[in-house]
Formats: C-alpha cells, sequence, structure tokens
C-alpha cells in the first residue's frame, strides 16, 4: 500500500518537473510582453570600453510584433508559422562607455581610415558574425548597417544567420575587427531558450 | 553576586563578539590581494590556442609561396650556372631574386603585426576578465608575476591563477 502511494508521488513530481521544462504558450500581447519584460533574448558583454549587446529575435517574437502593429493578420501569421524557417534573425550593436560615435572611436590613422571602417561596416561585416551550436558554425546570410551618420552613439546591425536549431542552446560570434577586441561569444544557454514562450494563433 | 556575575557574563560576550568581528575582518582584509601568474593565464587562455592556430596557418601559407619562389630562384640559378654569358637570363634572375627578398620581408613584417595584433586582443580580454573576476570576489589588488622577478614568492593561498583561467575561459565562451 505505501509503495503505491510513493509510486504516485513519484509520478506527480515526475509530471510536475516534466511541465516545468515545457515552455509556456502565449498570445502575441502575452508573447511580447514576457519577452520585453525580462531580458533573457538580450546577451550583452563589455571588454574594455566597447560594449556589445545582442538581441536573439525569434520568428514568433517578430509575428507577435507584426500582428500587434496591426500590419499582419492571424491568417497570414499562421500561414508564416508553418513554412521552413530560412534564417535567424538577431539585432546586434556596439557601443562604447565614452559614449563617442563608433564609427570614429579610436582612429588612428585619419580619414582614410574611417573610410576603411565605414566600408567595412556597410560591405564586409557577413564574415564576422556567426552562430556555433555543438561543432557546427552557422555563416551570416545576410546583414544590414544602420547608418546614422553620427546621430546614433552605438552601430546597429540586423544580422541573418543561416537556419540552425534555435531550441537548443547556442552561441553568437562576433569577430571584432574594428576595435580589435578578438571573437566575442555570447551563448544562449538551454534555461534562456526554455524561457521564450511558444506563441499560440 | 548576581549583579557581578551579569557583568562578567556581558564582558565574556563583549570579548567573544570583538574576537568574531575581528576574525572576519581578517579574513575580509587578506582576501583582498591575490595573485596570478599571467604567463599561465595567457597561455591556457582559449582565445590563445585559437588565434595560434590561425596563425600558425597564415605563416604556413606564406612559407609555401615563399618556398616556391626559392624553388623557382634555385632552378634559375642552375641554368644560369650553364648559360653564364647570357645577360637576358641574367636580368631574369635578379628580377626574381629581387622580388623573393621584397617578398620575403613583407611576409616578416606582416607575421609580426598579426602577431601583435593577437596578442592585443588576447590582453584586451584578459584584462577585461580579470576585472570582472576581481570586482566578483571584492579583491582590491591582483598582482601578475610573469617569471621575469617582480614577485619572487607568493603563499599558494594568494594563488588566484587556476580560478581565474577557469573563470575567463567561461567568460569567453559567453557564460
Amino acid at each position: 500500500m505505501q509503495s503505491i502511494m510513493e509510486i504516485k508521488v513519484y509520478l506527480v513530481l515526475l509530471l510536475l518537473a516534466f511541465y516545468s521544462c515545457e515552455n509556456e504558450t502565449s498570445s502575441p500581447s502575452e508573447y511580447l510582453e514576457a519577452c520585453d519584460n525580462s531580458n533573457f533574448l538580450i546577451k550583452s558583454k563589455q571588454i574594455g570600453d566597447q560594449v556589445y549587446e545582442l538581441k536573439f529575435l525569434p520568428v514568433d517574437y517578430l509575428i507577435s510584433r507584426e500582428i500587434m502593429e496591426e500590419k499582419l493578420s492571424y491568417d497570414s501569421a499562421k500561414d508564416i508559422l508553418s513554412l521552413p524557417q530560412k534564417d535567424v534573425q538577431f539585432i546586434f550593436r556596439f557601443s562604447n562607455i565614452e559614449n563617442e560615435d563608433p564609427e570614429k572611436y579610436n582612429l588612428t590613422y585619419g580619414y582614410a581610415e574611417f573610410d576603411s571602417r565605414i566600408n567595412k561596416l556597410s560591405f564586409q561585416m557577413d564574415q564576422n558574425f556567426f552562430v556555433l551550436q555543438n561543432e557546427d558554425t552557422f555563416h551570416c546570410n545576410l546583414y544590414h548597417y544602420e547608418r546614422t551618420f553620427s546621430l546614433s552613439k552605438s552601430s546597429v546591425f540586423n544580422v541573418s544567420i543561416e537556419a540552425f536549431d534555435n531550441t537548443r542552446e547556442f552561441t553568437f560570434c562576433f569577430n571584432d575587427e574594428i576595435q580589435n577586441n578578438g571573437l566575442i561569444k555570447l551563448r544562449y544557454s538551454a534555461s534562456d531558450i526554455n524561457k521564450i514562450p511558444i506563441l499560440k494563433l | 553576586m548576581k549583579t557581578k556575575l551579569i557583568a562578567f557574563y556581558i564582558i565574556a560576550f563583549a570579548v567573544i563578539a570583538v574576537n568574531i568581528i575581528s576574525y572576519f575582518n581578517f579574513r575580509n582584509e587578506s582576501k583582498k590581494f591575490a595573485y596570478v601568474d599571467l604567463q599561465k593565464v595567457f597561455n591556457e587562455f582559449q582565445l590563445k590556442a585559437e588565434l595560434s592556430a590561425k596563425y600558425q596557418n597564415v605563416v604556413e601559407q606564406r612559407q609555401l609561396t615563399l618556398d616556391s619562389l626559392a624553388l623557382n630562384l634555385e632552378s634559375f640559378r642552375n641554368v644560369l650556372n650553364e648559360n653564364q654569358t647570357d645577360i637576358f637570363l641574367k636580368q631574369k634572375y635578379n628580377l626574381i631574386a629581387q622580388k623573393y627578398q621584397q617578398k620575403s620581408q613583407e611576409f616578416e613584417n606582416s607575421n609580426q603585426e598579426l602577431q601583435q595584433k593577437y596578442n592585443d586582443q588576447i590582453w584586451a580580454q584578459i584584462n577585461q576578465y580579470v576585472k570582472e573576476y576581481s570586482s566578483a570576489e571584492n579583491l582590491m589588488i591582483v598582482f601578475g608575476g610573469n617569471g621575469s622577478g617582480s614577485i619572487m614568492y607568493v603563499d599558494e593561498s594568494k594563488d588566484i591563477t587556476t580560478n581565474l583561467i577557469n573563470y575567463i575561459n567561461a567568460k569567453y565562451n559567453g557564460n
């Protein structure tokens, strides 16, 4: 009799453990609230006077935002969700603690260096972004550098990485050749991934 | 009699309290200084291993280019030895020898620049992680020994090298 009770208790505990590991399902507004009010999608790191910040943008997050801004209908959103994912989106930015324009920060060779830096930022950064997952490397398919002409104190990139399993832990890497700080790794652990809700449409 | 006993207890309690506070103060004070073996930290930092492999790869590729030029130069020298009067051949040989010298010098400079660039990247990250580690561990001063004799002896309890290496490698990997 006692052993049956024990088994029941273990079963209940097992079920509780199982369901606590599952991501919560939520509506678009709840989804955005859950993601924007906590920082599990955001990772940051400081090396010297440079600050690097990354925001992971799951498809569910992008769709929720579009729905809330009334740019996308529920039916279209469902269609998009049913399609295989081609790439994974991120917003990456770097700035400096001096709050100076990153395009002109630490320039030693004047205009020539500024010119080559702008060229690098605008057209050649795809080699500098990639994702590591286990032993695999996923490269940057596309990126866009937001040129602000010194209005913003941070350099912002919209980065699109070739599709990988973003329901498992991964590490986003940025090779900083601009300020020569080397490889910057920003890791999304399993616990971070588990906190991301599932969109219910 | 009773008041004397109470006074005795109060004094005893005060003495014990003072001792406990001084003990913890002493422990905190002694924790404020630490030592690291910089050479070991540098060599065991994961970024250093990655960049070393990258550097070796570049150096080997450049050496292959130089070897190919040297081989070309050698074969031209053999031909020149057989036709020592051929001015055109001599001019071509001089041209190739000059190119070899130029490339050799260029690669040597580039290798040095690359090594310096990688070392700067490694130290930028090590410095940041040491700062974060010291802040997390409430350390006031971290002495860095590099085997040059600036620090001759450190008690083992003050050596945080192993802990620091684990910390900076974990931080580097994004943890």
